[in-house]
């Protein structure tokens, strides 16, 4: 059950955003529903309008654009990992996509929703950081671009200033060779949250001096966490037992998972990121 | 023998209504002038109330009426009296209800409830039960025994009830032992997640009549609670049940019913509704308790056990009522199915801060088979034997004496058979367990016995009537409750072949209503097929006699000369001139026109007799009424990398005598296992030290899904015929629960070499105990 709110929709930004402007707090953006919803019945959100951007135009779709992919935040996780562009490009982001919620969850839940939804472990989130995805973020006043990366302040809290909605995805696509994987765990291997996800993408992996490896995991940090000290020591080395050594402790000294979280103890989530960056020495 | 409907398939009678979603349940019920009620739930969980303050609720739109416990304090209960209907001195669990609002909507009611304030005096919790039971300064609720308890409460304790066994001379024994094996065993709290939430409807009539709808696997007893509540006769009571969602045991004791109707009662002429939320099942229905026990076994060399000392403990929550029960469930399988000379067993019910306790599919039993059946492959390897030889060394056989003083007869079952069936099946004892280094995994397996009995009172009672319609067909009523278990078809088939007509002619009336329907005590303990369909036989034989009476006249020939067979009603060796139940059903038409005989109806009925109250001080009693024995193992690949298990098969052999349905009873054993694995893989309700459940609802709250159920199932059923049983069934429900969770710590055990003495046991438990014995 719900507790009653009023329910709009807008089908421009400019509108929506100077009703999102004027209600501050009390008015909560709704796309796919799948998060705030539960929230509204949990009564963690209790918003007095809901703004409802699914009507406005522009939103929604995959686009090619010359060496760019632009993602519409109103597209949802099935289209996303169903998407040849995405599939071709950025598989890894379709892994990820493809874990969301369940396939009928991933019917509704939209990649903006799953972004802006602020979850550390989002599991769109942790394979579009590696691809170092942008986002545009739109109001009545315009739009400004920012780093994916930059996005994230804290657990449920996004860079959305007032009146801002978030409106596209890019992702310039490669022109290098990249090879890449999507680790997940959760607590059962149906419909679960993650208890630990993690992208690892390796540019030029045949060139040891040309190697670059981007690393981000989720749900060991307030924020998906890109763990740009070990990107850095790994890049262009070569993947020895030695290096992987060092590596591990790179990697173990940038985590801070929370202690009593419910989906799995510190212990469990360190183990399985060491286990996850061995992939690239066994694999690349 | 040889029978025409039972054990043959039978498609499901409730199949095509559920199906199609014409099956109605609670949820489906909407009635004129129907208000919504919302509970008020304690934000600690454990404290004095102090005050109340419900003005601004009270002022909210559409809120007609705010109910709190202090009221109507008053503790209600059949065993013990520990029950407030709402809390009005403490609270004694987080989301115990205080009250509840209601109005015109539940919004509204939602909107209300969350501005009534209430301030408490915290007092200090305990959760655990080890630490409630050796605990005296946190009292949690001290109940002062009255002659008509039942219970055995102990003064000065969190103790609400406890049981004894004593046969034998446990220390003695133990001086007579070669080897002596003490091993302390945990469970985790769980719940029963159906599918369908609690939910109730009650409604005051003018004339001081009340009714109500709910989710039930127990009407007549809500009948009989709510009388003695509110001070009514029972035919002032009704209690209608539709079809239940899932019931488990957490749909058998009353819990939702009196504080609807106390609601209801402040809004005479509307009814109330209340379904609770997800969250609100775990925090405001019932509990599988969490439990703690140690065991202390003597055994000679030769694996003969000669001696064995349980004690046990299990959190009841903030009410005994029916949890002590469970207790009375438990200590009968003390230690599982053996013959033991010497035994010494003690369970206790004790209070704790968390929600009561109530009846969970197995009622005690997978609990103790958890310490007794890892016990068992314990002392088998300390003594370097195999564990099935150290079984069948002392098993309890046709002549054994069980540790309440029964003998076992042939007629109780084969639990060798069983067993055999099982090993077999796991090819026993050929590669029992090892790890494959190369491929990251270990393999194991393992296997447990299991026996259970009805757990109910000495004279838990059935009744069931059938009535001949004048085509030919019948309608059978029972007061059991269909809650998914299948019991609708069963009973079709047992009064289909009592009658010796088709069972498509036989319509068993769905749902459930005490005005209308006959007396049943529960629809718990696996008792459905084995004490209603005792009573439909009966039933038929009444008809079969009001037939025989009737048609005696028509062929002028002696009543014993009548034969009623196949839905024909002949002289002995005359079928030439038979007539049919159809020119029986409303009385018989005779050639010039007058009538004879009348509409027939045959009334059954059945108690288990000569069941006695155990002895308080040594348990000894004729107080089970049938035991059903089985035995069960895993296969199972652990992944050393994440710890993960994978059941690649599950195994049960059960002597559940004759199968009525051998489809629905496959089914019932599949699901007990899915359900057993589930909590003893990943089920646990986890406690904040405040004493909050963190994970209330299935977020995080996880059961298995249909991608971590076993890849195979293996269920073979021995039918030993049971004498007090229908056509020789007995019971079956709940055992495929019983002995999962030690067969499978036991196949891990042979997969890592790693004890495990705690449910449930996580794959972060078996990750970490990879790393501890740094095996990969």
């Amino acid at each position: 059950m719900l507790i009653p709110f009023e329910y709009i929709k807008f089908d421009s930004i400019k509108d929506a955003s100077v009703f999102l402007k004027e209600h501050g707090d009390d008015a909560h953006i709704l796309a796919g529903g799948t998060d705030v919803i539960v929230k509204i019945r949990a009564r963690k959100l209790k918003p007095k309008y809901l703004v409802d951007i699914k009507g406005i135009e522009g939103l929604k779709g995959i686009e090619k654009d010359r060496d760019k992919i632009v993602i519409g935040a109103l597209t949802t996780a099935n289209e996303v990992a169903k998407n040849t562009h995405i599939k071709e490009y950025f598989p890894v982001l379709k892994d990820g996509a493809w874990t969301l919620g369940d396939y009928e969850i991933r019917n509704r839940a939209t990649i903006g929703g799953n972004i802006c939804n602020g979850s550390p472990s989002a599991d769109t989130v942790i394979p579009l950081l590696v691809y170092d995805a942008k986002v545009i973020i739109a109001s009545d006043e315009g739009e400004r671009v920012e780093a994916l990366d930059k996005f994230f302040k804290g657990p449920g809290k996004v860079n959305l200033g007032p009146g801002e909605i978030l409106k596209n995805i890019i992702l310039n696509i490669p022109d290098y060779p990249v090879k890449g994987k999507f680790f997940r765990v959760s607590r059962v291997e149906g419909m679960d949250l993650a208890s630990l996800n993690m992208a690892i993408l390796v540019a030029n992996p045949d060139s040891i001096s040309d190697r670059k490896v981007r690393i981000s995991i989720g749900a060991v940090a307030p924020v998906p966490l890109r763990v740009y000290e070990l990107e850095e020591f790994l890049s262009g080395k070569e993947f020895t037992k030695e290096i992987f050594d060092k590596a591990k402790e790179i990697l173990l000294n940038n985590l801070n998972p929370r202690e009593g979280s419910l989906r799995a103890t510190p212990y469990y989530k360190k183990r399985m990121a060491v286990h996850y960056l061995s992939w690239l020495f066994e694999e690349i | 023998m040889e029978y025409k409907f039972i054990g043959k398939e039978f498609k499901r009678v409730d199949a095509l209504s559920k199906l199609t979603g014409r099956a109605r349940f609670l949820a489906d019920i909407i009635l004129p002038h129907m208000y919504y009620g919302i509970f008020l739930r304690a934000s600690i969980a454990h404290g004095e109330i102090l005050d109340i303050e419900t003005e601004d609720a009270k002022n909210v739109e559409g809120v007609k009426a705010i109910v709190l416990g202090r009221d109507f304090p008053h503790n209600y209960g059949h065993l013990i009296k520990d029950r407030p209907i709402f809390a009005f001195d403490k609270v004694r669990y987080y989301g115990e209800a205080i009250g509840g609002v209601i109005a015109k909507t539940e919004e509204a009611a939602r909107v209300a409830a969350d501005k009534v304030k209430v301030s408490y005096k915290p007092l200090p919790i305990i959760t655990h039960p080890k630490e409630s039971l050796n605990n005296k300064e946190v009292i949690i609720r001290e109940v002062s025994p009255t002659p008509d308890m039942v219970y055995r409460p102990v003064k000065g304790t969190n103790i609400f009830h406890y049981d004894v066994v004593k046969r034998g001379d446990v220390e003695k024994g133990f001086e007579e032992a070669d080897i002596i094996v003490e091993s302390e065993f945990n469970i985790a709290p769980i719940n029963h997640v159906q599918i369908e939430p609690h939910g109730a409807i009650a409604l005051w009539d003018e004339d001081g009549s009340l009714t109500v709808w709910s989710s039930t696997q127990a009407p007549f007893t809500v009948r009989y609670f709510l009388s003695d509540i509110f001070e009514l006769p029972l035919n002032k009571v009704r209690v209608i049940a539709y079809y239940v969602g899932g019931g488990f045991g957490g749909k058998s004791d009353v819990g939702i019913e009196p504080m609807v109707a106390l609601l209801a009662k402040s809004v005479p002429g509307h009814p109330v509704k209340v379904i609770l939320s997800r969250e609100e099942v775990f925090h405001g229905s019932f509990l599988r308790g969490n439990f703690w026990g140690r065991v202390k076994t003597g055994v000679k060399k030769d694996g003969k056990i000669v001696s064995e000392k349980v004690e046990f403990a299990m959190g009841g929550g903030g009410s005994g009522e029916f949890g002590g029960t469970v207790v009375d469930g438990a200590f009968k399988s003390a230690v599982g199915p053996y013959e033991i000379e010497n035994v010494h067993a003690v369970g206790y019910g004790v209070y704790t801060n968390l929600p009561p306790t109530g009846a969970f599919r197995g009622y005690g039993h997978p609990e103790t088979h958890w310490m007794i059946e890892r016990q068992r492959d314990i002392i088998a390897r300390k003594l370097g034997i195999d564990p099935v030889v150290l079984r069948k060394k002392n098993i309890l056989k046709p002549g054994s004496i069980n540790i309440i003083g029964q003998k076992i007869e042939e007629h109780n079952g084969n639990l060798e058979k069983c067993l055999d069936l099982v090993v077999e099946e796991l090819d026993w004892p050929n590669n029992i367990g090892h790890i494959d280094k190369k491929n990251k995994k270990a393999y194991g397996k393992g296997f447990a016995l299991l026996q259970k009995s009805p757990v109910m009172p000495t004279n838990a009672a059935s009744s069931a009537i059938l009535k001949l319609n004048d085509d030919g067909t019948v309608n059978l009523t029972v007061g059991t409750q269909e809650i998914g278990q299948g019991i609708d078809t069963a009973l079709t088939q047992i009064a289909a072949e009592a009658l010796g007509i088709s069972p498509e002619k036989i319509k068993l009336v769905p749902y459930r209503d005490t005005d209308l329907y006959p007396y049943e005590w529960q629809t718990v303990a696996s008792r459905g097929v084995w004490s209603v369909g005792n009573a439909i036989i009966m039933a038929a034989d009444e008809v079969k006699h009001k037939m025989r009476k009737v048609a005696k006249e028509i062929f002028s020939v002696d009543e014993e000369d009548i034969v009623v067979e196949d839905g024909l009603v002949f002289p002995q060796g005359e079928k030439e001139k038979a007539i049919t139940y159809k020119d029986l059903a409303i009385g018989y038409t005779l050639p010039e026109g007058s009538g004879i005989g009348g509409p027939i109806v045959g009334a059954g009925y059945f108690i288990p007799e000569g069941l006695v109250y155990p002895d308080p001080e040594t348990g000894q009693g004729n107080s089970a009424a049938e035991w059903t024995f089985g035995a069960q193992g895993v296969e199972i690949e652990v992944d050393l990398i994440t710890g993960k298990v994978k059941i690649l098969k599950a195994v049960t052999a059960i002597d559940a005598g004759t199968i009525i349905n051998p489809e629905n009873a496959r089914g019932q054993v599949v699901g007990a296992m899915a359900m057993a694995l589930s909590i003893a893989q990943r089920e646990a309700i986890v406690i904040s030290k405040e004493g909050k459940i963190r994970n209330d609802s299935l977020t995080d709250y996880k059961i298995s899904t249909i991608r971590d159920v076993p890849s195979e199932y293996k269920v073979f059923f021995v039918e030993t015929e049971e004498e007090t049983g229908p056509f020789g069934a007995r019971s079956l429900a709940e055992h495929g629960m019983v002995a999962m969770a030690p067969a499978l710590a036991n196949a891990l055990y042979n997969a890592l070499g790693v004890e495990f003495f705690k449910l449930p046991i996580t794959f972060e438990d078996i990750a970490l105990a990879i790393d501890e014995k740094k095996i990969v």
